[in-house]
């Protein structure tokens, strides 16, 4: 009996200090954000990024754009990077052994042709079917890469391989560019001289439910769906609170690869994307930051708070819990891979501060979260639950997730707020206040699939997202 | 060792009994709760309250620019009678300029038309700008505490030609260690005296980063014939960031006179530099560059850099040195044989 005691006691006193860690984390990642966000806003409220527009010198970019199995989005797609206002890019595109109509759709719309190429293979890929270029001046800044089916990283690593400008920018086919996307990322690189800027993140925001026109977002709207609706709230928290406030701690493990921008002699002296993970674009922001740090060279990752990419969601319960489990290995196998960095002070806050906490919260949190809940359901059981206690905190936590949404609801409205339809900060609300009992216990589920997966080694597939293609802009005819 | 564990134990001991003592951690919650609490209904209320005074303040703004935009316009482009119109207007202005929303987005319509427009109609914005006293606002601006506050101050009157009026806030301005309020600063006596403004570059230590660098050619390109009297020091300079900027200028301004030195920067230890410098001498085609492009690719191991010189090579004299060129093309293919892919239609 005495050891029972012990045990539930010893139950007890973990989750509460769990918890409380958690609470105090995530506040002092909010208050840095926060003064990350400010500081950002004062430097750029007076810049005048056409200067690097029309200017024969900025620097030169190829945006990387991997497409399988994307015959809904890839022309939009295609059509927003060519709007960008940018002037020194280029576009690879990268087919990677899709089995519908992408490869045909693309090659017809922007009027390509097979062209003889000749390239250094810098990292190892599976076999390129043919390099295509465009007999129409209008769209000479695209080459489009037909490969056989590699995955995600193989494909981009193609596109590394044949790109040959100072900074790669990796975009997904079913993503959405800012117009002024690339010269808000430029910057830093540009502006950082003491220290080298290795690669750089910003906003990604939802495009379900958002009009679209000419690879142009021309209407922002929430998605009538909830679970879009679940998701838009995640990654206003994730991206606005959480990620400006790691790079400012300099323990950023993660840039979304929906959206990011490297230099390629980096990208490349790392090898390139990890063909053996599903969290390519974590892989390669800690294998860059782990190779600066190794070669003692002063370096800095940022995270811009603006809104510069859109992307569609998972729609479905299905999609949604395949996209998750799917981050979850990557996650698990990133940290397994780089396992040297754990409290390590050779690899700076990183390897004492941000590794760490990844490891314990984002690795083990929904587990702990698991184990807790079944703790509590065989306290129940046994009728040994200490409810003042156990009230008290489930209490604290549903107040402090709730507080936390409100707090990037806040963030949104103060600097960008891209939701601006009538009701849409209402539903915001709303939602804030139902999702710490349904999303997120739901959430817990694709995480804990995604670590059995990876446990039993199961699959080692992307599985596919089922698209509903962007929400075309029809203009009302007038008669 | 035993003692070391008895320590420990009694430091367990201490945090069991003191920190982990139930009641007092459910009174902590209880407190975080309440705390909690407030601060969700507080930043509820701010939500709100926020988003209610930004859509009724970009009301009032969409009212204003409707108001003032056609009346700038009409009176910057009156003709013979636009003096008048212009002193009207100012005074117009005047009576409203001590509310925020109406002077900040007056001033916005003011400073967006003076980009665009030149000659007698810009010279019609100064004259509203400085008759209706926004003037005082920019230069209120430049007191300010925060640097992003001042930029701006300066940008404005820099922007209409009143850079004669900050003269007695350059001084401490010019003591601040912000290198972005001080390169705002060059940016803006640049516009106003030309090339002069560049001298700071001469004795400049630090590192001239290149969104600075982007900035300052945009300038210059506004200027009629800047002149630039220490080109030579700059291209010789040992600071790899100066050496770079030169030669944007010579390339922008085809300072081809300046090519010994631009063949010397072919050698350079920074690698942006030794590029650059390859760029500019093949937009002029300085066939003296020869030489030392072609010491360079044989001291070179780099494939993308060798690739590069041979091109520039290619470029400048392939008639007289077609044989050595197509065998080092040829080994150059070879030496990275394993490493390339030719892709055949």
């Amino acid at each position: 009996m005495y050891l029972g005691n012990q045990i539930f006691n010893l139950f007890y006193y973990f989750f509460t200090i769990y918890t409380i860690t958690v609470f105090i984390l995530y506040i002092s990642i909010t208050v840095v954000s926060l003064v990350g966000i400010k500081q950002y806003f004062n430097k750029t409220s007076f810049v005048k990024y056409t200067s690097v527009l029309s200017s024969p010198f900025a620097p030169s970019i190829s945006i990387l754009s991997p497409l399988y199995n994307e015959e809904r989005n890839a022309i939009s797609s295609i059509r927003s990077l060519l709007t960008n206002h940018y002037v020194n890019y280029d576009i690879v595109i990268i087919n990677d052994g899709s089995s519908d109509k992408t490869l045909e759709l693309i090659i017809e719309a922007f009027q390509l042709k097979k062209v003889e190429y000749t390239f250094e293979q810098k990292i190892k890929t599976e076999n390129i079917l043919g390099i295509y270029k465009s007999t129409n001046p209008a769209y000479e800044k695209i080459k489009l890469i037909n490969k056989e089916r590699g995955g995600k990283s193989d494909a981009l690593n193609a596109g590394l391989n044949i790109s040959e400008n100072e900074y790669v920018v990796c975009v997904d086919g079913d993503c959405i560019l800012a117009d002024d996307a690339l010269q808000k990322m430029i910057k830093p690189f540009l502006e950082h001289t003491e220290k080298e800027v290795v690669a750089c993140g910003g906003v990604i925001r939802i495009a379900n439910g958002c009009k679209i026109k000419d690879g142009r977002v021309i209407e922002k709207k929430l998605h009538h769906s909830i679970l879009v609706k679940f998701q838009v709230l995640e990654y206003l928290r994730s991206f606005l609170l959480a990620r400006v406030g790691w790079s400012k701690n300099r323990g950023l493990m993660h840039i979304a690869g929906a959206f990011c921008i490297f230099t390629r002699e980096k990208a490349i002296a790392v090898k390139g994307f990890n063909r053996y993970t599903l969290g390519e674009d974590m892989d390669i922001v800690v294998k860059i930051q782990k190779f600066m740090y190794d070669a003692k060279l002063k370096f800095k990752t940022i995270y811009l708070p603006e809104p510069l990419c859109w992307t569609e969601v998972p729609s479905t319960c299905q999609s949604l819990i395949r996209q998750r489990s799917r981050w979850a290995r990557g996650t698990i196998k990133t940290l397994w891979d780089h396992k040297k960095m754990m409290l390590n002070p050779k690899y700076g806050q990183m390897g004492m501060f941000g590794y760490p906490v990844w490891f314990i919260y984002e690795r083990f949190g929904p587990i702990i979260e698991i184990i807790g809940i079944s703790f509590f359901i065989v306290s129940a059981y046994l009728g040994r639950v200490n409810w003042m206690y156990t009230t008290s905190f489930l209490i604290a936590t549903y107040l402090f997730a709730i507080m936390y949404s409100l707090f990037a609801l806040l963030t949104e409205e103060m600097t960008y707020h891209q939701y601006d339809k009538k009701g849409d900060l209402t539903k915001l609300i709303l939602i804030a206040l139902i999702e710490p009992f349904t999303y997120h216990i739901f959430m817990i589920y694709p995480v804990i699939l995604g670590n059995i997966q990876q446990l039993f080694k199961l699959k080692n597939k992307w599985g596919d997202i089922d698209r509903k293609g962007f929400q075309s802009y029809k203009p009302k005819t007038i008669i | 060792m035993e003692a070391f564990l008895g320590h420990i134990k009694e430091v367990l001991n201490f945090v069991y009994h003191n920190f982990l003592n139930e009641t007092l951690v459910v009174q902590v919650v209880w407190v975080s709760i309440v705390l909690f609490f407030f601060t969700f209904i507080i930043s509820l209320l701010v939500v709100v309250y926020y988003k209610r005074h930004r859509k009724k303040a970009k009301k009032e703004r969409e009212k204003i620019l409707k108001i003032y935009q056609p009346l700038i316009i009409k009176a910057i482009a009156g003709g013979d009678k636009a003096l008048d119109h212009i002193n009207v207007l100012s005074n117009q202005i005047k009576k409203v300029k001590h509310k925020k929303c109406h002077r900040n987005t007056i001033l916005s319509i003011i400073i967006k038309l003076h980009r665009s427009l030149s000659d007698d109609l810009a010279n019609n914005l100064e004259q509203i700008y400085i008759l209706s006293e926004l003037n005082k606002y920019s230069l209120k601006k430049l007191k300010n505490k925060s640097w992003n506050i001042k930029i701006e101050g300066i940008r404005e009157l820099s922007q209409m030609n009143c850079i004669q009026s900050m003269s007695k806030h350059i001084v401490k301005m010019f003591t601040s260690k912000k290198e972005v309020l001080l390169f705002e600063l060059r940016l803006a006596f640049l516009k106003n005296r030309g090339g002069e403004a560049l001298n700071f570059v001469n004795n400049y230590k630090n590192d001239f980063n290149e969104w600075h660098q982007i900035e300052f050619m945009e300038m210059l390109f506004n200027l009629k014939g800047p002149t630039f009297e220490y080109i030579d020091n700059w291209l010789t300079s040992q600071n790899a960031s100066i050496n770079l900027f030169a030669l944007k200028i010579v390339k922008s301004y085809s300072l081809i006179d300046k090519k010994n030195q631009i063949i010397n920067l072919v050698k350079s230890k920074n690698f942006k530099v030794r590029r650059e410098a390859i760029r500019v001498i093949l937009k002029f085609k300085i066939k003296d560059a020869y030489p030392a492009l072609l010491s360079a690719y044989e001291f070179n191991d780099n494939y993308f850099e060798k690739r590069r010189l041979l091109s520039a090579l290619k470029t400048l004299d392939f008639e007289n040195f077609e044989n050595y060129i197509l065998v080092e093309q040829q080994k150059l293919n070879q030496q990275f044989r394993y490493k390339t892919i030719t892709i055949k239609s």
